[in-house]
């Protein structure tokens, strides 16, 4: 509500309400039409789009850090953000609209996951080491892909889109992207929240879990699955946003604790309104509008510093 | 009636690391097993074998008269307890979320425990007068509170058998005693148990009988008070000990000739 009240544009608290009310109730205040628009075709998509993305990056890095048995592995652990840069900068460099741009990134990124756990396949090792190598590998190899892509780029258009659009920003929202991205991760939220428990038993280690009677693999692979598909989705709405899928796993275990079933639904709330938090900065911040990015690292370091404080001391 | 028959059992890793040759060993029910043999001869890889992780070996292993082949992951980890030599857990759990873990083959994929389920944890706790660990964070619990945890864990669903890897290996002389005390008493509820261990003390002390790996590829065992001798702690370790008739507690002792 107060993220939708900000803006270039003013529009009061009282019509915000009214055009809610409108919206839900099907019912017509006396509201100027163009508050109108500007709420329900402008901000409030974008609110919507940030809670979405703040809540996937989230619940993806809850569950990447409890199937990697490690707190400090975020959703992009797999390249997947890597992966879908290409997509994005590929459909750019062919002059595409913007939704073969999110088509193309949300490809992209599902395909670099299935080349590192291809990878992972060839290599045959059984400990979990190698996937994480693999994910190196498969990163490393597609920045330099990336770099590429931007070195032959036109400096003057699809470099600066490029660059922008691997920085993150909320700023072209499509909101037929967002109703997708709504059914997505209300989908596979659901199924990561149905194997919560299953999660909490992988941190006995692959070899204890699978002698307790769990299947290891198959759970694994549904995690990644969900979790990759959630990742792509958010960056399709908002490019690649760093530093939430880490810090808030992280803010919500100090909070919640380490069971799954407490940190999916903590950890997607507060990211879903730290999301919104800091997209309301970024458009209210100076007359132009600075990249997701910039500001989560901004704002996520020192908060980050001062968790890890505030555990340490107590 | 034995839990498990195992014939003409023979592993390798590669032709220079070659396991077993030729191995035939039963374990009866009830019984308690003590693993006796060096670093490197096999006792995990055994272990292995036992609980099925291992599946690409020659030979025929029977559990409870059947193939162990024939069983699925879920049934065998309903049957069979196992105790890690050093538990592992990356994010913290209460003891009592820990225990609940060693539910999980009750369940299927998407499903959860149900409340019932709560009395057999409960019952673990209490099996092992250790009630008031329940609550406690196991990154908080010493080194000894968190394997009786881990043996809660391993009897939670009531298995026939429970397997102990080392359990005393990181402990001191005090939670070796709770430990070996437990295992014991769990021997007298009915358990069977089989545990590896580096001291032939120990295995002196839980009696009944010892399996021994001497590193030929063979495996031989017997009761406690044949296997223990100087020759036979001389196949197994290499090295000379002394062994005396312990007559007021009716069991043998070994100790170290000087260094």
């Amino acid at each position: 509500m107060f993220s939708m009240l900000l803006g270039k544009y003013e529009v009061s608290v009282s019509d915000i309400f009214l055009i809610i009310r409108d919206l839900v109730f099907k019912t017509k205040s006396n509201v100027d039409e163009m508050s109108r628009n500007v709420i329900l075709g402008l901000r409030l998509p974008r609110v919507i789009a940030a809670l979405i993305v703040g809540m996937s990056l989230s619940i993806s890095g809850v569950a990447f850090q409890g199937i990697f048995n490690n707190p400090l592995v975020s959703p992009d652990f797999l390249g997947v953000s890597q992966g879908a840069c290409i997509g994005a900068s590929i459909a750019i460099l062919l002059s595409m609209n913007a939704i073969f741009v999110n088509v193309f990134a949300f490809v992209g990124g599902i395909i670099s996951v299935i080349i590192t756990m291809m990878i992972t396949r060839v290599i045959k090792f059984k400990s979990q080491i190698n996937l994480v190598l693999a994910g190196i590998i498969v990163g490393t190899l597609m920045s330099s892909i990336l770099g590429f892509i931007k070195f032959i780029a036109d400096p003057d258009t699809e470099l600066a889109s490029i660059t922008y659009w691997t920085m993150g920003s909320f700023s072209y929202v499509d909101i037929n992207v967002v109703i997708v991205s709504v059914i997505l991760v209300i989908a596979f939220g659901i199924i990561l929240y149905k194997l919560s428990w299953k999660i909490d038993i992988l941190a006995t280690g692959d070899a204890e879990a699978k002698i307790l009677g769990l299947d290891v693999m198959l759970v694994r692979r549904i995690v990644i699955i969900s979790s990759t598909i959630l990742t792509a989705t958010s960056i399709c709405i908002a490019g690649t946003i760093g530093w939430v899928g880490l810090i808030i796993p992280h803010f919500a275990r100090i909070i919640v604790g380490s069971s799954n079933k407490k940190l999916f639904p903590i950890a997607a709330l507060s990211g879903g309104i730290f999301m919104i938090l800091v997209d309301t900065l970024t458009r209210s911040i100076g007359n132009i509008e600075m990249p997701v990015s910039i500001l989560t690292g901004f704002i996520g370091a020192p908060v980050f510093l001062l968790l890890l404080y505030v555990k340490r001391s107590r | 009636m034995n839990i498990y028959e195992i014939k003409n059992l023979s592993f390798k890793y590669d032709d220079n690391n070659v396991i077993f040759k030729d191995v035939n060993i039963s374990i009866e029910e009830g019984k308690i097993y003590s693993l006796l043999g060096k670093n490197g001869v096999g006792k995990s890889t055994l272990f292995s074998i036992l609980l099925h992780v291992i599946d690409d070996y020659d030979g025929e292993v029977k559990f409870m008269g059947k193939n162990i082949k024939y069983y699925s992951r879920k049934e065998l980890a309903k049957i069979i307890g196992f105790v890690p030599q050093t538990p592992k857990l990356s994010f913290d759990y209460s003891a009592k979320e820990y225990v609940r873990m060693g539910l999980v083959s009750s369940t299927n994929l998407f499903s959860e425990l149900k409340k019932e389920d709560g009395i057999l944890v409960e019952k673990a706790f209490e099996t092992l007068s250790i009630k008031h660990l329940m609550e406690k964070s196991f990154f908080d619990m010493s080194g000894g509170e968190k394997q009786l945890v881990v043996i809660a864990r391993s009897i939670v669903s009531n298995p026939k058998i429970v397997l102990f890897d080392e359990p005393t290996s990181h402990l001191d002389i005090s939670n070796q005693y709770n430990v070996l005390k437990i295992i014991k008493s769990l021997k007298n509820r009915g358990y069977t148990i089989i545990i590896s261990t580096h001291d032939p003390n120990q295995a002196a002390l839980l009696d009944e009988h010892i399996i021994v790996l001497d590193g030929s590829g063979k495996i031989s065992s017997g009761e406690t008070k044949n296997i223990i001798s100087k020759k036979t702690l001389k196949d197994i370790y290499k090295i000379d000990m002394i062994v005396e008739n312990l007559d007021k507690y009716n069991r043998k002792i070994c100790l170290f000739e000087n260094i």
